[in-house]
């Protein structure tokens, strides 16, 4: 655990484990009602920056990157994607002259472009973000990494 | 109401506008061009559009081709959209079922002296019209009732004008004034022009009127706190300042101001005289209640008990006051600017130097010497006496200047438009009643004498002796016996003359009320950029602002005279009578739509809305967001903004716009081979209303300009850009509003982001940023339309054809960067 959040109990509760453990597992599964434990995924290419889990994380575990992938573009399929976003990223590869690649800067007080950073040491998986994120670019797996524990 | 797989039958109408357009554009040639455009049932022409026959022939063509879409194609459609929109929905189809092509300021205007491409460009926006037209939905109107009361804030000559005629006409009028006391600025000058009656005696007339009429109610000492709701249902919270006399119980005796102890400087006397902590700002107020002053007063008690009625209440505590209106009228006037930063004459520093409107307090025949001006150097207070005490002899010569901070780039660049007056009429005063000897020099540079009776009244002062010098004070010192030399450069005789005066009085600039800015956000209206409220149009909307149900009046809105302040008072009145009258307004929903299926209820155009019209709720099928069409104001800036296109802009729909652009850029690709092609995205409050100023002022540009109306830059959507380039423009630039005037309170600047993120984007796909440009383009700035309209073409020349295009031209590629 880094500084700046110290859960003390879950500290405590991660040195009874590390003594009661035999060996050392990868991975384990967790009831899906078992708060606490548990990390949030992120899709970028779902994500379209409204920024909804920035500003309703109750740790500020999450940063706004001003930058918007070009390459992704080619990646998502459109038909899958958002209408109007469909539309303009379909106008932009048809108008581009150059290979879509990099990233380019988004202004700053402009939602809708761009991603968010999921900063995973202030995590303490209340699923507050992934509740409200409205596009489903967040999710909520069950999977408890042990290596968090023996690190 | 459009059927399903109804067949679209569009007829399209030129005017010739007699021979604004006919005389440049080939008519018939733009009237055939229109029949091989698609779904063009019909094309004809008529030499003025607008006109009974006019109409007739589109009412007639709707009945025999059963049209079901229409274009007409004549002037800017700020003139006469509406009148077609009515043909339609006389003929029983919507109104919005038609579009108007701009082809008399936007062609024949402003390529006048090439007809060739002027019908070229009137064909492309023909085109565009036709496209556009096919996406077309209908959009209905709904009603609402509205509540028949107006809330006036101002008790100045405006406010109490507007106040009455609403009152009279049976409207539940709540007059509001945060004074202690109706009146305003105007009570405060002892005569005024160009009549020379005293505006006690008018105001004491009005007052009556007010005590008369039973459907005013007047509400002083209060304040506006704040302000919810919508055009014709505002709810309106005030805050009533407590005066700690009950305004029910009080006879107006003014036994306690006799009797209380305390003296301080008078702020209604500009600090020249002394008021008790109790207090009446003059005899005649209405209403005639006294005030106290919490912060002055030792709490003797003395008021309390000569007081016959028991009306003093030490307790009194400040009271809320809730109100619903279906109007607003603010008449909050202005102030008087004190001069202090204007070192060279230094007001502050020098005490015998004065403004006008505190010259106005000592002329007033109810202050301390009854009219007479003192030099405020003599004046002393005496303790025991507690009065003011005058000593010395009365002044003699008096300097007076003329636009002190009005007029001076460095404060106040307007013209404060009465100064000339109220000077030549102190200076009558002084001359008339006061002494007949004395010596009033008036430095001007010059004399705006404009208005009924003012030219006379100007001549007749030059006849009493006012000795006038034309130019500019720089510089004045004080004498030890604190009589001043004034310096003046006299620009007629070419030489500096000095002057000795007595008092030196300054006609400093009238200046917007210091919490216009903290009002303005609270009613959402816009100030302009000399801090005044400002109007939805100075000429044609001179009382109304950009929202709906509040109204501008009196010098709230720029400087006034009283007769403009009371006739600016009256249409304010009638503008409001005009929206109420009827118990219910129609609304027509011509603003943001949502659609369901789309929204993912993501909260971004609730961040975007100015003025909180949309908000995401928790529905059965999840986070949605819903527009309250009411408080909508239609700027599209949520329209622009939404990542998944459910929030639209009526009228302005993706589609829409999209087909106006294929029509257009397919149109220009055909007929402007060999040019370059530039699309303007025009805010039609600046951008838009600039281009037709331009082709009022017949300011030539290049024809290769195609321009294409929105309601606010902020309805502007990276889509919109990208899609013009994909057809196949060169360059591609957005008109905003200057920042700080942007109708829907920042949509400009909202536009300004989207625009640098799509720069970007070019930059890195090989396009190129200098494609596209973002640029404020203010209404009357007509010259700035035409030079950005031939530096984007000159840009789009040096540029090279857009890729895409020259692709298409089956012409080897070459990217000129």
């Amino acid at each position: 655990m880094k500084e700046g959040v110290k859960l003390n109990n879950l500290e405590k509760l991660f040195e009874c484990i590390k003594k009661i453990a035999k060996r050392n597992p990868e991975k384990i599964l967790l009831p899906n009602t078992f708060f606490i434990f548990g990390s949030v995924k992120y899709d970028e290419s779902k994500c379209i920056a409204c920024l909804t889990c920035y500003e309703n994380c109750p740790l500020g575990a999450y940063d706004v990157e001003r930058k918007f992938d070009l390459s992704m573009i080619k990646k998502i399929d459109l038909s899958k994607t958002y209408w109007k976003r469909a539309i303009i990223y379909q106008l932009i590869m048809e108008i581009a002259v150059k290979d879509l690649e990099g990233y380019v800067e988004v202004p700053e007080g402009l939602p809708g472009y761009g991603s968010v950073k999921h900063n995973e040491d202030l995590c303490i998986s209340c699923r507050k973000c992934v509740d409200l994120c409205p596009t489903g670019a967040l999710s909520f797996e069950c999977e408890f990494d042990m290596k968090k524990i023996w690190r | 109401m459009k059927k399903e797989n109804e067949e679209l039958r569009i007829g399209f109408f030129q005017c010739h506008c007699g021979k604004n357009i006919g005389g440049v554009v080939n008519v018939k040639e733009v009237v055939e061009y229109a029949k091989k455009l698609p779904n063009v049932v019909v094309a004809e022409e008529n030499m003025f559009l607008c006109s009974d026959p006019g109409r007739n022939q589109i009412k007639e063509a709707i009945k025999k081709y059963k049209l079901n879409r229409v274009v007409t194609s004549h002037c800017t459609p700020t003139l006469h959209q509406e009148t077609f929109r009515t043909v339609l929905k006389e003929s029983g189809l919507n109104p919005f079922f038609h579009e108007n092509v701009n082809t008399r300021e936007h062609v024949s205007w402003v390529h006048y002296d090439d007809p060739k491409k002027a019908t070229d460009k009137a064909k492309v926006l023909v085109a565009g019209g036709i496209y556009r037209v096919l996406k077309h939905k209908p959009i209905e109107t709904i009603r609402v009732k509205v509540k028949k009361s107006v809330l006036v804030l101002g008790g100045g000559p405006a406010g109490i004008q507007a106040a009455l005629d609403l009152g009279k006409a049976g409207y539940k009028v709540y007059l509001v004034d945060k004074m202690p006391h109706l009146g305003g600025n105007m009570a405060r000058l002892g005569k005024v022009f160009p009549t020379d009656d005293c505006p006690i005696c008018i105001l004491g007339k009005k007052f009556h009127e007010i005590r008369t009429t039973k459907e005013i109610e007047v509400i002083t000492y209060a304040e506006l706190k704040e302000i919810s709701g919508f055009v014709g249902n505002y709810k309106v919270k005030l805050i009533k300042k407590p005066r700690y006399v009950d305004e029910n119980k009080c006879i107006g005796c003014l036994s306690c101001v006799n009797v209380c102890p305390v003296r301080v400087p008078k702020e209604w006397d500009e600090g020249l005289t002394y008021r008790p902590a109790i207090y009446i700002n003059y005899p005649a107020q209405f209403p005639r209640v006294p005030v106290r002053d919490e912060k002055s007063c030792i709490n003797c008690g003395a008021c309390k008990r000569v007081c016959p009625t028991g009306a003093i209440n030490f307790e009194q505590k400040p009271e809320e006051i809730e109100l619903e209106v279906g109007a607003i009228i603010v008449a909050t006037g202005y102030e008087e600017w004190k001069p202090k930063e204007l070192e060279e004459y230094g007001y502050g520093r020098y005490k015998n130097v004065i403004t006008q409107l505190e010259l106005a307090r000592m002329l007033d025949p109810e202050g301390p010497t009854h009219g007479k001006p003192w030099r405020p150097s003599d004046a002393r207070f005496d303790k025991r006496t507690r009065k003011l005490i005058i000593d010395g002899k009365p002044p003699k010569r008096y300097v007076f200047i003329q636009c002190v901070g009005s007029r001076d780039e460095r404060y106040f660049s307007y013209c404060s438009k009465i100064c000339c007056m109220y000077s030549l009429k102190h200076a009558k005063m002084i001359l008339t009643d006061v002494d007949p000897n004395a010596e009033i020099y008036m430095c001007f540079m010059d004399v705006r004498a404009a208005g009924k009776y003012y030219e006379e009244y100007y001549r007749d002062i030059q006849k009493l002796g006012l000795r006038i010098i034309r130019g500019k004070v720089s510089e004045i010192r004080e004498n030890p016996d604190k009589s001043l030399t004034v310096i003046v450069e006299d620009t007629l005789l070419g030489k500096k003359i000095q002057l000795n005066a007595d008092l030196v009085v300054l006609a400093s600039a009238l200046r917007p009320r210091k919490d216009a800015r903290e009002l303005a956000d609270k009613l959402r209206i816009t100030l302009s950029g000399d801090g005044f409220f400002k109007e939805l149009h100075p000429k044609v909307g001179p009382v109304d602002t950009v929202t709906a149900g509040i109204f501008i009046a009196g010098a709230a809105s720029g400087p006034k005279d009283i007769p403009d302040s009371v006739a600016s008072g009256s249409a304010a009145a009638a503008r409001a009578m005009a929206l109420l009258g009827k118990g219910e307004i129609e609304i027509t929903l011509n603003k943001a739509e949502v659609n369901e299926e789309l929204c993912i209820g993501c909260g971004i155009c609730q961040k975007m809305c100015p003025y909180g019209a949309i908000k995401v709720y928790e529905t059965y099928k999840g986070r949605k967001a819903k527009v309250s069409e009411i408080e909508c104001q239609g700027c599209g800036a949520c329209a622009g903004a939404c990542p998944t296109g459910a929030v639209m802009r009526r009228n302005y729909e993706l589609d829409q716009i999209f087909a106006q652009i294929e029509g257009i850029i397919k149109a220009a690709k055909e007929l402007f081979k060999d040019e370059p092609i530039v699309i303007c995205f025009a805010c039609k409050q600046c951008a838009y209303a600039a281009s037709e100023a331009a082709g009022t002022s017949r300011l030539k540009y290049p024809p290769n300009v195609f321009v294409i109306r929105i309601p606010c830059s902020g309805t502007i959507d990276p889509a919109y850009i990208l899609k013009a380039f994909k057809e196949g423009a060169d360059v591609v630039y957005v008109g905003g509003c200057e920042p700080g005037s942007c109708a829907y309170v920042d949509g400009n600047l909202k536009a300004e982001k989207r625009v640098k993120f799509v720069k970007n984007i070019l930059d890195k796909i090989g396009l190129g940023s200098e494609r596209l440009e973002i640029f404020w383009i203010p209404a009357p700035e007509a010259k700035k339309f035409a030079e950005v309209a031939k530096m984007m073409v000159e840009r789009a020349r040096k540029l090279g054809p857009n890729p895409l295009r020259v692709k298409e031209m089956k012409i080897p590629m070459k990217i000129t960067r």
